[in-house]
């Protein structure tokens, strides 16, 4: 996975990454975030614990491939900053609501700021990181690896950015079911389960059954209904791919800059034009 | 005669993905030599199958040499043979049937769907002696709604994953994600017969019919994207999701699940499950603004239900006391309602951000749009929203169907304005109307400064005289250069260019409602509109009122230089409204002779009718041997005629002869004879002069538009254009594509010229007795004219040796010879000859109405004294008519009579002949399903004919009845019937309850009653 982000609150946290280090060792982090080099990935108690594959580097001394351990956490808002937050939160709709499709709203600040903190890191002061590589700079590219891991997590699951600034998830669902908007969300992020549950058929098996020995004339010729007396109107999409677009754009599985819905509208029209051809 | 079949077979269940093959089999009328026990008799084996599909279908499998296979099919099976497809031949009698398995040769289709429509459009609309099954015909329907899913891209790509020891096999599957289709699955349960789904539970038979189909179609559609489009996804995970071409084995097998192919899943929950959810429904509706506060639109949220259409509750409503609503709520939505209608603003919101801005409150209500933002809404948001599955309420007048219209309006000339008479009159003699353009917006007329200024607005939605209306100012732009161009010319149309242009313009034009010309497209597209003319003072009976109405039609279409067709349903009297024409005709001018060209079997029919009711019209039957050939002496004939009548046969034979007139008017009566445009018939008709030209009919021939067309070819030909550019145009759009816009063109074209007047049409209904009664009057054949004179000779020398009983034994024997071969020869001969139309004019009459009857949905009675005529009439019915046949007579069971009752009376059945013997049939039942009666022969006693009619006529009954009783002419049965008619108005007590009082008759009268009118006979 090339840990890059999509979401405008995953560039927020580059952005802010990007403010304290040069962007040489940004880019050279960018490849510590792959599956590859990420051995270990927890998230406890809102700190991430990684563990990193370093590289031989003799002019360090290190001769055999190192693992560090690496840090990341962001300054945690105090108890009664989160609970005022989520309060606030739950009195609109369209946060909730857009949490509820996994996104954060754009417009999230104006509420922590009531309360004279911010959600997204604004610069270096909202981390603390550590590693124990050898590396005395501060961060070091395993911490932007990390930091570029993080990003790219948040693009679709927004919540895990309130652990990270220190809202334990049994934290935010206590704060969320005090309002009945809150609670639609806390019960959301209750029911939602993600596992590939394996499927009986590919299709929809054809259920064999006994038929009739016998049977009247009619039952066999005749449906119970007659058939409809006209087929519905032949009418095209009127745009394209609407119901991808009802799923919202960027899903996770999405590694580009672009536009998912853009290459899925393009998709459909062309389908669209290959299957007339067919039917 | 061959029927098609379809068959779909799902794959062993053997694999994980479990295929499935759509067949076709052919079943015949012949019976194969081959004997196998389980190979089915009367099908069309191998290669005669597959020859028979290439030729008549254009059938094949590229790039594969097609094969036929054998599958088995349970079949109705009675004595160790399939029952043949109703389509085939109707079977009698049986109770219940045995289903036994049957092999059939199947050719596999590879392309289902398209292949489907195909066999269905040319077997409907090509080829007479190939017709579709039951079964074929649900898959059609079934198939051809499936479209849906593919045309409105309600299908998505999933992964699967099978379970298998240790390791995960992920598979990519095209899952559909369509309401519609799950209303298509419902519907169709209720609809599939027990012929298609066969061995199999129905749903999950028709779940895997789509989901196999549907997958196969997008599969071979990834197949052919072209590199422009995959370049872009290469490297990328969408690759593998989309383009991905292994499906019939697993994309990716591992031991844990990849974290890309979780997102994959996860993004396809959400559509998975959202579609599975509660019968919520997020719905819109728009509210207009004030002339004065142009930027105040309110968009409502509504709370609506998929499942019960008329639930709509305004959420402001819902939010302001949810706690009384709640109980309301659960029971419509279940549970977590609220978090529902949350996702769903949602995905709402991400088609059309600006619901986001009706949600910043903990209790979202709707928005405010401004102008702009509104006319957006109404030009697509609304539209895309519906689509997306949200409901959308906008105000009537700002919808596609209610807005009000910015267009160009018609009338005729300043210079030839002035009274309505002089415009009307100008367009009657030589059918051109002169006319110019002015602008106006629905029903207003606005200046061209004012259309100027509408254009420039830099608005689209403008508030114009008080009300809100959307402008498509690039039309405008056109309509106003348009007029630019044409107000300073002088421009002329005929009629006929006049509606064909209103037609096709469709909204952008219309004519000024108080114009001449405007009167004349409200007469033309509703007949109600004619006032009636005076019953003709000549004519010997009474018109009812809508035939006054059809008669003042037809004589206004001619005064406009248009030729129409007269299309009223089967028994409302066509024949009466022409002679009425033909009447008004002759007392205001002496015209040339009309030609009136009709199939040999109504010919006697024809003439009966003039001679009864219009005796003074001069008309002359051009048939037979004896015709007039010469030329001279057949011109000086007909013009002392008022018509000629003649066959459709000799109008091709004789066409040189025929074209040697000047007609009047060329009337068509059963026109749906020329509908092969290819046949000499058609040919020689299309070459006759005449100033007029006239089509009757009772078909509906707007069911079958190359039909129409020929017709119209003959009336007003190039109206539709040529054959092939209707066909293009109209006739595979509407008749195979299912486009409504043309059919409404085309409906709007044709409605001018074709009246058609319904039964069962209210206005028909008032005018109508409960029943009418009409005698039906047909020639005797050759075949059956020298039988019957043979009989007569035989008799006449007989009777003068006989007395007393056996006087009258012979009176009585020869009656019903006699009425044996007004029926059929064969009746008569009883030698197992072909019992055929030829050889009787009658059997053909009332072959051709029955068919007419049948189409147009109605059941019917058909009474005989006969028991042999009631076989025949069943079998043969069977075959030519294909519709479900019952017959009851002295020899049928309670049990089965009882049965035969319900299914007739069944109003869900399709319509149905009931073939009944007079004794059999006369009493204690109730067909009141029936709404046209046949006496195919006559008892001569009207009592009980009366008794059997009111079978249909009885409590219940909510048609009016038509009642037909046959009459062949020249006959006794033409003189009876004036006898019983003569004597039924001074008292009916002169005839008694059986036919014995025609024995009373001196041998004189007897032979008179009898003998044979050689003037009746007609060659077929």
């Amino acid at each position: 996975m090339s840990a890059q982000t999509k979401t405008w609150w995953g560039e927020r946290l580059l952005d802010a990454l990007e403010e304290f280090t040069d962007s040489g060792r940004l880019t050279r982090g960018r490849s510590y975030a792959s599956d590859h080099r990420v051995k270990k990935w927890v998230i406890i108690n809102g700190v991430v614990q990684a563990k990193i594959r370093g590289n031989k580097n003799p002019y360090f001394g290190v001769y055999t491939e190192p693992t560090y351990k690496t840090e990341v956490q962001m300054v945690h808002l105090s108890e009664t900053q989160w609970k005022k937050v989520i309060a606030r939160l739950t009195g609109r709709a369209s946060f909730i609501a857009k949490l509820l499709v996994n996104e954060i709203p754009e417009n999230i600040e104006e509420v922590f700021a009531e309360y004279k903190t911010h959600l997204l890191p604004n610069n270096y002061n909202d981390f603390k990181v550590s590693c124990n590589c050898p590396d005395y700079v501060v961060p070091c590219k395993h911490i932007a690896g990390v930091c570029y891991r993080l990003a790219s997590d948040l693009d679709y699951n927004p919540l895990l950015l309130f652990e990270m600034r220190g809202l334990s998830p049994e934290k935010l669902h206590q704060e969320l079911i005090k309002s009945p908007l809150g609670k639609t969300l806390a019960d959301a992020q209750v029911s939602e389960g993600n596992e590939l549950a394996p499927a009986e058929s590919f299709y929809t098996q054809p259920g064999v059954i006994k038929i009739p020995k016998q049977v009247s004339l009619k039952q066999f010729w005749y449906g119970e209904t007659p058939l409809p007396k006209e087929l519905p109107p032949h009418q095209e999409a009127r745009i394209s791919a609407i119901l991808v677009k009802k799923g919202g754009d960027y899903p996770a599985f999405w590694h580009k800059q672009s536009s998912f819905i853009k290459v899925m509208e393009d998709f459909y029209i062309r389908m669209r034009k290959n299957n007339q051809k067919q039917s | 005669m061959k029927v098609i079949h379809g068959i779909w077979t799902p794959h062993p269940k053997d694999s994980f993905i479990q295929k499935g093959q759509f067949y076709i089999w052919v079943e015949t009328d012949q019976v194969n030599s081959r004997r196998n026990k389980n190979l089915h008799p009367q099908q069309l084996t191998e290669q005669a199958c597959l020859d028979f599909l290439k030729t008549t279908f254009a059938y094949s499998l590229n790039p594969y040499d097609p094969e036929a296979e054998l599958q088995s099919i349970y079949l109705p099976t009675v004595d160790k043979k399939p029952l043949p497809d109703p389509e085939l031949a109707m079977s009698e009698g049986y109770d219940e049937v045995f289903l036994q398995e049957w092999k059939v040769f199947a050719c596999p289709l590879i392309t289902p769907l398209k292949t489907i429509a195909d066999i269905y459009f040319l077997t409907h609309y090509q080829h007479e002696n190939v017709r579709i099954s039951r079964d074929f015909l649900f898959w059609y329907y079934f198939s051809q709604s499936l479209k849906q899913v593919i045309e409105k891209d309600q299908y998505i790509p999933a992964v699967l994953a099978e379970k298998t020891k240790t390791k995960s096999k992920l598979y990519r599957c095209w899952k559909i994600v369509s309401p519609v289709y799950e209303t298509l699955v419902d519907q169709s349960l209720k609809s599939i017969p027990l012929a298609c789904s066969q061995g199999y539970q129905a749903e999950s038979l028709l779940r895997h019919f789509a989901e196999v189909t549907v997958n196969q179609i997008i599969e071979s559609s990834i197949r052919t994207l072209p590199r422009v489009f995959t370049k872009k996804l290469q490297y990328d995970f969408l690759e593998t999701i989309l383009l991905e071409q292994q499906t019939d084995k697993p994309i990716r097998t591992a031991v844990k699940v990849p974290e890309e192919f979780l997102h994959w899943h996860q993004w396809q929950q959400k559509f998975l499950q959202s579609h599975q959810q509660s019968a919520l429904q997020l719905g819109f509706q728009l509210y207009e603004a004030d002339a004065e506060q142009v930027d105040n639109w309110q968009l409502s949220f509504l709370l609506c239900s998929h499942k019960d259409p008329s639930f709509k509750l305004d959420l402001a409503e819902y939010w302001l006391d949810s706690d009384s609503y709640h109980a309301l709520i659960i029971s419509q939505f279940g549970k977590s309602i609220e978090q529902q209608l949350l996702v769903n603003l949602a995905h709402a919101a991400r088609i059309y951000p600006k619901v986001w801005r009706g949600m910043e409150t903990a209790e979202p209500t709707g928005l405010i749009l401004s102008l702009d933002e509104a006319f957006d809404f109404l030009q697509e948001s609304a539209w895309v929203l519906e689509d997306a599955g949200f409901k959308v309420i906008i105000p009537a007048r700002l919808t596609p169907k209610g807005r009000q219209r910015a267009k160009m309006r018609m009338r005729t000339s300043d210079k030839k304005k002035g009274s309505s008479a002089s415009a009307k009159a100008y367009l009657s003699f030589d059918s051109l109307t002169e006319y110019s353009y002015e602008f106006a917006m629905g029903d207003h007329t606005v200046s061209p400064e004012e259309w100027q200024l509408l254009v420039d607005m830099k608005t689209p939605l403008v508030n114009f005289r008080g009300q809100w209306m959307q402008l498509d100012r690039e039309k405008m732009q056109e309509m106003l250069a348009f007029w630019q161009q044409q107000k300073d010319s002088s421009n002329t149309l005929s009629a006929q260019q006049l509606l064909k242009k209103l037609a096709e313009e469709g909204d952008n034009l219309e004519v000024d409602s108080s114009d001449s010309l405007s009167e004349m497209l409200t007469k033309l597209n509703d007949s109600s509109q004619f006032s009636l003319i005076e019953n003709p003072v000549l004519l010997k009976a009474q018109l009812r009122d809508y035939q006054k109405r059809g008669v003042s039609w037809l004589c206004y279409l001619e005064m406009l230089g248009l030729n129409g067709c007269l299309a009223d349903d089967m028994g409302l009297g066509k024949t009466m409204q022409v002679i009425a024409m033909l009447i008004l005709e002759k007392q205001a001018s002496k015209t040339a002779p009309t030609l009136l060209i009709a199939p040999t079997s109504v010919i006697g029919n024809w003439e009966k009718e003039i001679q009864n009711f219009a005796p003074h019209l001069k008309t002359l039957i051009h048939h037979g041997s004896q015709r007039e050939k010469e030329t001279a002496a057949f011109t000086t004939l007909c013009l002392e005629q008022d018509m000629l009548i003649t066959s459709y046969t000799l109008a091709r034979k004789d066409n040189a002869l025929l074209n040697k007139v000047d007609w009047h008017r060329v009337v068509l009566d059963e026109a749906q004879n020329i509908k092969n445009p290819k046949a000499a018939q058609t040919k020689a008709i299309l070459k006759l002069n005449a100033n007029h030209r006239l089509a009757l009919t009772g078909t509906p021939v707007e069911n079958r538009l190359m039909d129409l067309w020929s017709v119209f070819n003959f009336l007003n030909p190039n109206y539709l254009g040529k054959q092939t550019q209707f066909r293009k145009a109209y006739e595979l759009p509407i008749q195979r594509d299912n486009d409504p816009i043309k059919s409404t063109v085309l409906k709007q074209l044709i409605q001018p010229f074709i009246l058609r007047r319904l039964k069962t049409d209210k206005n028909i209904i008032k005018d109508l007795p409960d029943k009418i009664e009409s005698k039906q009057y047909c020639n005797l054949s050759k075949e059956q004219a020298s039988l019957y004179q043979a009989i007569v000779k035989d008799v006449e020398e007989q009777l003068e040796e006989k007395q007393g009983i056996e006087r009258q034994g012979l009176m009585l024997s020869t009656l019903m010879k006699l009425k044996q071969i007004c029926n059929h020869p064969m009746q008569f001969l009883q030698d197992g000859s072909a019992f055929t139309s030829e050889r009787s004019h009658k059997l053909e009459r009332i072959t051709d109405m029955l068919g007419e009857a049948i189409d147009e949905g109605d059941s019917v009675l058909i009474f005989t004294q006969f028991t042999e005529i009631g076989e025949q009439l069943v079998k043969y019915l069977n075959i030519e008519i294909h519709t479900p046949t019952h017959y009851i007579h002295g020899g049928v069971s309670r049990k089965k009579r009882e049965q035969m009752i319900e299914d007739f009376q069944d109003s869900e059945s399709p319509p149905s002949i009931f073939v009944l013997s007079l004794k059999a049939g006369g009493v204690g039942i109730t067909l009141t399903r029936a709404n046209h009666v046949f006496h195919f022969d006559r008892w001569w006693n009207p009592a009980v004919e009366n008794q059997a009619t009111d079978r249909a006529f009885r409590i219940g009954q909510k048609k009016n009845v038509f009642v037909h009783k046959f009459i062949t002419l020249g006959t006794l049965e033409e003189r009876i019937d004036q006898m019983i008619e003569d004597k039924q108005k001074m008292a009916d007590s002169i005839v008694g309850n059986d036919e014995g009082w025609l024995t009373k008759l001196d041998n004189q009268a007897f032979k008179a009653l009898i003998a044979l009118n050689k003037n009746s006979i007609m060659e077929t």
